[in-house]
């Protein structure tokens, strides 16, 4: 079963294929986004980030959800070398580029406790994955051509691992360097994480993508990471332990 | 007729030349990761060659381009899920030169060099598109189409 709705700016699709799968489920998975979104909205009046930009409220008197985000937020700012940093040039912070992943997957882990085992949930092309698909097979998870949004032009075989892909889909200006006529000037359209959950994904996608094609080996050097990066050119790049997840495995729920 | 003798120095010559062939023969040259791979195809799935845009050649491209004016043009800022994104193209010799954000939501730091250590080559290809059926699709979003606008609004305050 099938059902998704727009919260926080964004696509929020959940698929469950259980038997015996009604509406609960996909109300509650809704309703946590929702609330999610209330209270870490930087773009809401009365959410906790936004208090806490406005000095209305500190680190040390926000909730305590609020203060292990932030903390997180800085740990993977110092895995990143700075390139995940959720201050923004006025000074203010927005975490919104941990949230989603953190989301997704308290999403999932939701419905595990409630003992959903075959599902996927997304948010804005971030998804988590558990089990199986319809078909009994893992689920089968496309990279989108950032050159055409209609193709795919990688399929993934997912069971719990999460993927998260950060990019730009201009539309295929090439850009050259006055100083070498006819060369232009590359660098990266999208970089696809997979992670051990969509939230390990997510973190790190967002700053491997800051990193331009350097980017790619980041994500190398992470253990439990595997990374595409797609350049201007339409070269994609693999990390060595990629492909384990372009190939069929026999895969237990 | 040959003799016994004579037939016995041959067939020695044809197996000594046989295994002189087979010991002298070059192996298959040492494994070196690819640069660039055609990509492998799936039994199930069919591959096919992916909208990716060709590079002009220079003069088509001056032909194409020379509606845009020389000089740097802000693009509108525009508000996504993550925040504002404005970028300013900057157009020389009539072509897109230069791309760079004037807003763009995650701060990208200060620039510090990746560890320099060690790297394999890592496997590359031209991308394909894959026609097989998929559950669901991993791509950015929200992201990309406030890029979209602001890189739009920029062109269009630099076409003639």
């Amino acid at each position: 079963m099938k059902q998704s709705a727009d919260i926080m700016g964004m696509p929020i699709r959940l698929e469950i294929v259980d038997s015996g799968v009604g509406e609960e489920p996909f109300a509650e998975v809704f309703a946590y986004f929702r609330d999610i979104e209330a209270r870490f909205s930087p773009f809401r009046e009365d959410s906790e980030v936004t208090l806490l930009n406005r000095g209305d409220s500190t680190r040390e008197t926000c909730s305590p959800l609020l203060r292990e985000i932030l903390a997180r937020c800085e740990q993977t700012k110092e895995e990143t070398n700075g390139y995940f940093d959720i201050r923004r040039a006025d000074g203010k912070i927005d975490p919104s580029g941990f949230v989603k992943g953190w989301a997704i997957k308290q999403a999932a882990d939701l419905l595990l406790l409630k003992g959903w085992k075959h599902f996927t949930v997304e948010a804005g092309g971030d998804i988590q994955t558990h089990g199986l698909n319809a078909e009994g097979s893992p689920w089968r998870t496309g990279i989108r051509n950032p050159f055409n949004t209609k193709e795919v032009v990688k399929i993934l075989l997912l069971s719990g691992e999460g993927i998260a892909t950060s990019g730009t889909y201009e539309r295929g200006q090439h850009i050259y360097d006055p100083h070498k006529p006819g060369e232009a000037i590359t660098d990266i359209m999208s970089m696809s994480v997979v992670g051990s959950d969509v939230c390990e994904a997510d973190r790190f996608a967002t700053a491997a993508f800051a990193m331009g094609r350097e980017g790619i080996r980041f994500i190398e050097g992470l253990p439990g990471c595997e990374g595409y990066m797609i350049d201007r050119e339409g070269i994609g790049t693999e990390t060595s332990g990629f492909a384990v997840y372009t190939l069929s495995h026999v895969r237990t729920a | 007729m040959m003799s016994s003798v004579r037939k016995f120095i041959l067939s020695v010559a044809f197996i000594a030349a046989f295994v002189l062939y087979v010991f002298t023969r070059k192996g298959p040259p040492e494994s070196v990761t690819p640069i660039a791979v055609v990509p492998q195809t799936r039994t199930v799935s069919s591959a096919s060659a992916a909208s990716v845009p060709k590079p002009k050649s220079i003069s088509s491209a001056r032909a194409q381009t020379a509606r845009y004016r020389d000089g740097s043009y802000n693009g509108k800022k525009v508000s996504s899920y993550y925040g504002d994104v404005q970028v300013a193209v900057t157009i020389s010799v009539g072509r897109i030169s230069d791309v760079t954000f004037l807003a763009y939501p995650q701060d990208r730091g200060t620039s510090k060099a990746v560890s320099g250590r060690a790297m394999p080559i890592l496997r590359s290809e031209a991308i394909a598109a894959q026609n097989a059926p998929v559950d669901i699709v991993s791509g950015a979003t929200e992201l990309s189409g406030a890029f979209n606008k602001s890189f739009a609004s920029a062109l269009s305050a630099a076409r003639n």
